[in-house]
């Protein structure tokens, strides 16, 4: 595991308030290139609001996220992504009426700007870069076992198999952070191998991945690092072994 | 793809030459004139379906753009004896920055906000065009010198009826090279779920301003050419009734393939033309096939429901945290077409 300390997420002090509900009471992660690192909390916990913060979507009260020395504090999903932070969410989010090949093909535009005229004329540099991001996504669809699905709506597709094309999606807009919001709730146990499988591989190329999950067997198997939060709060963190023992993640979400 | 295939592939512009050339040797001044009038109006609803069918932006303003194309062509070339290409050039150059300018705005706006503004902006140049003396008020500017190549004046039946037609198969080109674009891609997704699509990298607001110049340029074609086929120009071309024929348009065409959009423009303008000189009850049948229509189009859901919220829909203050998920979440609740 090598740890790229140039290219690191970082938030600090993040504080976030909703009405009445405190669901992020000063949370500092630091989420580095090449790590996977997992997060557990009880329902209610803060997670999604800290992954939503995280991707620029929402302005934290206080606190800052920084990604390779930008500032990403609320900067906007568009943005993080562009920097290379990207989030996938809780609920599946096909785009509809789009064929899921087209699905996975939305995230080249992350990367690649053909402009007006490109898209217009389609000089042939524009005709052959295409032709590398439809192959690299054919690629993807090979990997999540969706191709025989490529030219299908993706509203058709299964639970699980959205949740596979989310992270396609994902990938193909070539993250240097990978934020996943439950990927494998309610997957079947070939489908969680898939997304496992993945999540490995990027981490191999050295993307860092911030990885929600209730399912502990699946999320203390695959991470590096685990950091468990309560009521918005981080409680605990540090390798899976020693959050496991930990008696304060033990009475607050292992021990139900 | 067998040569039989393909062919099926093409039918619909197939279809579109052999009726057009049946119209056009027919040799019937009502058809020709008609079909010129026709296709026009179908250049404005093939941007309009840009913007609504790709974007998923409902835009009241179109007859606004429209607006601009008619008077800078008219105003260009009698006040300022500008040649009348050059005058459609301008036309269609400043609808499209007039449409980036007001969009960067306004596109930030979502649900009903947006659908209040873009039509307090239509309905502006409206008043505009009735108020200004420069722009001829109530009364207009007729008299319009005509687009012409030599001695080919593109305001007499024949010409006119080729020009709105090589600039309506443009414009179809045009949106069927876009629809299939990573910027197509983009804006059916953030149609669809603008968060997620903005998590990968679509940058939405940009591209829904380029949709919106976009559908505006096309609009300024369209008034640009109605003006020059009829040689005048008046506000009530652009009044709020002109609004509602151009989505019953959009309507009965579909927001699928542009050429659904000549589809609708032809029923919407011939259909009336033909039973004028009928009883009611004609009328009346008309209407019900026309709500039929609408109503059982399975894809007439997916706009009328982008309609019906885009004006009851309370509007998501951007950047308070989660209410734009929460709206995502409405959409992605959506059934699937059909
Ligand atoms: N947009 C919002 N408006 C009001 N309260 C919110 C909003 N988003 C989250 N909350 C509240 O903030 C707290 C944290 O919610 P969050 O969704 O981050 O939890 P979570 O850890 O992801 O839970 P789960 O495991 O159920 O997904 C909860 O009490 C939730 O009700
Ligand atoms: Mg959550």
């Amino acid at each position: 595991m090598t740890v790229d300390e140039g290219r690191i997420l970082t938030a600090e002090g993040i504080q976030m308030r909703f009405g009445g509900v405190t669901a992020l009471d000063g949370v500092s992660v630091h989420i580095p290139a090449g790590r996977v690192s997992g997060l557990i909390g009880p329902n209610g916990a803060g997670k999604s609001t800290l992954l939503g913060i995280l991707s620029g979507a929402h302005r934290p009260d206080f606190g800052t996220v920084r990604f390779n020395g930008v500032n990403l504090t609320g900067a906007g999903r568009t943005v993080a992504a562009h920097s290379g932070v990207i989030q996938t969410f809780q609920k599946a989010s096909p785009f509809r009426g789009m064929t899921v090949l087209e699905n996975v093909l939305v995230g080249m535009t992350n990367r690649f700007d053909p402009g007006l005229f490109g898209v217009l004329f389609r000089p042939r540099w524009v005709r052959r870069t295409e032709r590398q991001w439809r192959e690299r996504a054919q690629e993807l669809l090979e990997e999540f076992g969706l191709s025989e699905y490529a030219q299908a709506d993706a509203a058709s597709l299964s639970f699980g198999q959205l949740r596979l094309l989310e992270l396609a999606r994902a990938m193909l807009a070539e993250p240097q952070i990978l934020l996943l919001d439950e990927p494998a709730a309610g997957l079947n146990a070939q489908e969680t191998k898939l997304i496992h499988q993945a999540v490995v591989r990027v981490r191999d190329n050295g993307v860092g991945v911030l990885i929600v999950d209730h399912d502990v067997r699946f999320l203390f198997g695959l991470c590096d690092h685990i950091i468990a939060m309560d009521y918005g709060r981080i409680i605990a963190e540090g390798p899976p072994e020693d959050v496991e023992r930990d008696p304060a993640v033990r009475a607050a979400y292992l021990t139900v | 793809m067998t040569a039989g295939k393909r062919l099926l592939a093409w039918w619909k512009p197939i279809l579109t030459v052999l009726v057009a050339a049946a119209v056009l040797f027919s040799g019937s001044s009502f058809w020709i004139y008609n079909a010129t009038i026709v296709a026009i109006y179908a250049i404005a609803i093939v941007g309009l379906n840009i913007l609504v069918g790709l974007a998923g932006q409902v835009s009241f303003a179109q007859t606004g753009f429209m607006a601009v194309g008619g008077y800078v062509l008219a105003i260009f070339t009698v006040s300022f004896h500008w040649d009348p290409w050059l005058a459609l050039l301008l036309a269609v150059a400043g609808a499209g920055i007039v449409a980036a300018l007001f969009g960067w705005p306004l596109l930030r706006l979502r649900g009903h906000y947006l659908t209040m503004a873009t039509f307090a902006l239509g309905m502006g140049v409206y008043a505009l065009a009735t108020g200004a003396n420069f722009m001829g008020g109530a009364v207009g500017i007729s008299a319009i010198p005509p687009l012409a190549i030599g001695p080919v004046s593109f305001a007499s039946p024949v010409p006119a009826f080729l020009l709105a037609f090589g600039l309506f198969a443009l414009s179809t080109a045009l949106f069927s090279v876009l629809r299939n674009s990573p910027v197509g891609r983009g804006w059916r997704a953030l149609s669809v779920r603008e968060d997620a699509a903005a998590s990968i990298g679509v940058p939405s607001l940009r591209y829904k301003i380029a949709a919106f110049a976009l559908s505006a340029m096309l609009g300024a074609v369209s008034g640009a050419l109605y003006v020059n086929f009829t040689t005048y120009v008046g506000p009530d071309l652009y009044s709020s009734t002109i609004i509602v024929n151009l989505f019953l348009m959009l309507f009965i065409g579909g927001l699928e393939s542009p050429y659904g959009s000549l589809v609708g423009a032809a029923v919407v303008l011939v259909i009336p033309e033909l039973i004028s000189g009928l009883a009611n009850i004609e009328g009346l049948i008309f209407d019900m096939v026309l709500l039929a229509v609408i109503i059982l189009r399975p894809e007439n859901r997916t706009l009328g429901r982008r309609i019906v919220s885009s004006i009851r829909q309370p509007s998501p203050v951007i950047g308070s945290g989660g209410s734009a998920e929460a709206a995502g979440e409405s959409a992605g609740n959506e059934r699937g077409r059909g």
